[in-house]
């Protein structure tokens, strides 16, 4: 009854949202057109039916481009660097800001004339996510950050809790360290069933697959590099060597392929609804992933009969593990008209209607989504704790030339050691030789420039 | 002059053809021989400037060009090889058919759907018949007391799950090339070898493999070419991975272009895989010209 409740209201909420949302009067442009390209399905799905709204308040054709979101870097930097003009509006990661701010316009004249709700967006990803070389450049439109989820039926089973005590000496309670993490998935593995066959993990990292696979490895180097007492770094800010083959980052790589080879079966080939499926059936003990699963308590609690548990990943070491923002193109032949679908879009009103959308893709961005009485209502306060406490501890992208290349060359060293084709230090010390490469490549000089620009150093 | 004014109409007959070759076909072979002496990074166009041979020599130093040189030719040889001995077995099994037996109308199509199916839909069926807990192809192995294998994700299967997708996909077309080349041999050698009592296996190795040694040839030509260009696949079901296990040297030239945008780079890639097709093509060749011989 309550789940249809939330339902409805949920629903209600939606579609006023698109019918009374009042901003502030904005000019209109009547017959334009501006064309956004965004990651096909969710955003388009969320953005969908705020067209009719935006061409009654401003008289704009909104036209959705969806891409797949593997494509969606090569496919937007192709049409921005041939200067077609073919997208106003383009949504990327803002690990990608370093190859694409040639091709963006800076947004800080329009948001001083017509203020995004810029100081509303969650401090955690309003300045290292929209500001590059001191300049606004795009507006943050999904709240990525991570956050260890686990069942607590399995957590706080007795039996469980005295056996986990007895084989490790210390008691079973959300991971404080990737160590730890470890731990729990050689408890939890096991063959339910009896055919032979493992089926149920005790922790599955958010994504493994080749494509995004890096980011448990950068997860767990600088969860190492603060046990350390490091500031967590991909480089040496002063000299731009590669940080991810120290011993730290043999460290967290070798965590990582024990984690994943204790997990089940084709685990390596798990992307981010490999996991999440994983734990919300009860297959899996525990999960680190984005803030989606906090908004489905009740789907969880019907599939597994427990209620679902949240805290900070390990050692507070967080990243958004992508995280999307959008800007406005340089060669948009509106950029107004561009500005004006984002300042309605993602501003304080309306996202939050777009954050909520069912299968939307888009977690709580702003202040004013985490104090929304709607949120509150469907989502568990322990969940909002946690996800706000999760925002403080990011550790940004790296936001430098070139930064898909640093991240895809890691990845292919990762799968290497994860696929037992080679050793952690092996894997890492060719990722660093590729790093100083592609550092090479683009100028040593002006990579350490933008590095510690990035970085805010 | 004159030639010109003398065939201008068959000049001007041919114009369309060479105007377009030139555009899709001549002209960007021309530049992307051209750039591939630049150091060139899609997102900094303006900043491309000349180096020379260093991109040939970078990817003669990259390991990762060698790697995936080496599991293409794993994959082309297992393959090829694997598609020859099932298309041989069928193009003998539908000769007799065509001898005859009318079931040929039959089966014969049926047998050439998968070459029909564009390789990026068989990429996605056999990502779903791979699925490690709830693919079919593990459910059935179960019967027999085999796996669960993890196809695809594991080191050790992935490049073999490529080379079964490819093999069921094209074993059509070398069954019907060399189905072609069966169907040109003269009955009468066949009639001959059965009243001397020859056994299939010995009408394979007098008759049918000397009488077509040619057709194979080709369809193997074809093949190499075809494997050394496989992209579809690995893109859908692997993305090279894991680790580096199927990362094929199209793949990894897609990579340098498409994603990491080193455009220079990737087009000496591209030459220096146009060098290797031209001299397979070359090999190719000359066993079809000693057989002529």
């Amino acid at each position: 009854m309550k789940k249809l409740l939330i339902t409805f209201l949920l629903t209600v909420f939606c579609f006023a949202g698109i019918a009374n949302a009042k901003p502030e009067p904005r000019p209109t442009f009547d017959g334009v057109t501006v064309t956004a390209a965004l990651h096909s399905g969710p955003f388009v799905n969320a953005w969908g039916p705020h067209v009719k709204r935006i061409k009654e308040l401003y008289g704009i054709n909104l036209e959705l481009v969806g891409i797949p979101v593997n494509e969606l870097y090569d496919k937007s930097i192709l049409e921005l660097s041939m200067g077609t003009g073919a997208y106003d509006i383009v949504q990327y990661n803002p690990g990608w800001v370093g190859d694409y701010i040639d091709f963006m316009r800076p947004l800080d004249d329009y948001m001083d004339r017509w203020d995004p709700g810029w100081m509303d967006i969650h401090e955690g990803f309003r300045e290292w996510e929209n500001t590059y070389g001191g300049q606004r450049v795009s507006l943050t439109m999904d709240g990525d950050v991570m956050i260890f989820y686990y069942n607590k039926n399995m957590f706080e089973d007795p039996k469980e809790m005295a056996d986990f005590k007895s084989t490790y000496g210390y008691d079973l309670a959300p991971p404080a360290n990737y160590d730890q993490v470890l731990d729990i998935q050689k408890h939890f593995q096991r063959d339910t069933d009896g055919d032979g066959t493992i089926d149920q993990a005790g922790y599955s990292d958010p994504i493994i697959k080749r494509g995004r696979g890096q980011y448990p490895y950068l997860m767990r180097l600088f969860a190492y590099q603060k046990e350390a007492g490091i500031t967590p770094n991909y480089f040496d800010p002063d000299t731009m060597e590669p940080l991810i083959n120290t011993p730290e980052g043999v460290k967290a790589l070798q965590n990582y392929v024990d984690t994943v080879a204790n997990g089940v079966p084709g685990m390596l080939q798990w992307e981010w609804s490999e996991a999440h499926t994983c734990f919300m059936t009860g297959k899996c003990a525990s999960l680190i992933h984005w803030p989606d699963e906090g908004l489905m308590t009740a789907a969880f609690t019907a599939n597994t009969g427990s209620a679902m548990g949240f805290a900070d990943v390990p050692s507070k070491a967080n990243m958004t593990c992508g995280g999307w923002v959008a800007g406005v193109t340089a060669d948009s032949a509106n950029p107004e008209a561009a500005y004006m679908v984002l300042d309605y879009i993602l501003g304080p009103d309306v996202s939050t209607h777009v954050a909520l959308y069912p299968g939307g893709g888009t977690d709580l961005f702003r202040q004013s989504h985490f104090d929304s009485a709607v949120v509150k209502m469907i989502a568990p306060q322990e969940y909002l704790d946690a996800f706000d406490s999760a925002i403080g501890d990011i550790v940004g992208e790296l936001r430098i030339p070139g930064g898909f290349e640093y991240y895809d060359s890691l990845d292919i060293q990762v799968q290497k050691a994860l696929a037992g084709e080679i050793s952690a230090q092996e894997a890492l010390d060719q990722a660093a030789e590729n790093w100083k490469k592609i550092t090479k490549s683009l100028g040593a000089d002006k990579q350490k420039e933008m590095y510690a620009k990035a970085m805010g150093y | 002059m004159n030639w010109i004014r003398k065939n201008i109409f068959g000049l001007g007959l041919l114009a369309p053809s060479i105007i377009i070759l030139f555009v899709v076909s001549i002209f960007p072979m021309i530049y992307t021989f051209y750039i591939s002496f630049f150091n060139y990074y899609l997102p900094r166009p303006n900043r491309a400037y000349f180096i020379g041979f260093e991109n040939y020599i970078e990817i003669l130093k990259d390991g990762m060009f060698w790697l995936a040189m080496k599991n293409t030719a794993i994959f082309m040889i297992s393959s090829i090889g694997l598609q020859f001995i099932f298309g041989l077995g069928l193009a003998i099994l539908f000769y007799d058919e065509f001898r005859g037996r009318s079931a040929k109308a039959f089966y014969l199509p049926l047998i050439l759907l998968p070459m029909m199916v564009a390789p990026v839909v068989v990429g996605y069926v056999f990502r779903l018949l791979y699925l490690t807990e709830w693919g079919p192809l593990n459910y059935l192995l179960g019967f027999v007391g085999l796996g669960p294998y993890s196809w695809t994700a594991s080191a050790s299967t992935s490049l073999l799950s490529l080379v079964i997708a490819d093999v069921w996909q094209w074993t059509p077309f070398v069954t019907l090339v060399l189905l072609t080349g069966i169907l040109s041999i003269s009955s009468e050698l066949f009639e001959a070898a059965d009243l001397d009592g020859a056994n299939l296996w010995q009408k394979v190795r007098y008759i049918i493999l000397p009488l077509i040694t040619r057709v194979i040839a080709v369809v193997v030509l074809i093949r190499m070419l075809d494997s050394l260009r496989e992209l579809d696949k690995v893109y859908i079901l692997t993305q090279g991975g894991p680790g580096t296990s199927t990362t094929l040297v199209t793949f990894w030239s897609y990579l340098n272009g498409f994603k990491y945008f080193k455009v220079g780079y990737a087009a000496a890639m591209s030459i220096i895989l146009l060098i290797v097709t031209i001299i397979l093509a070359t090999g190719m060749a000359k066993v079809l010209h000693k057989e002529e011989k």
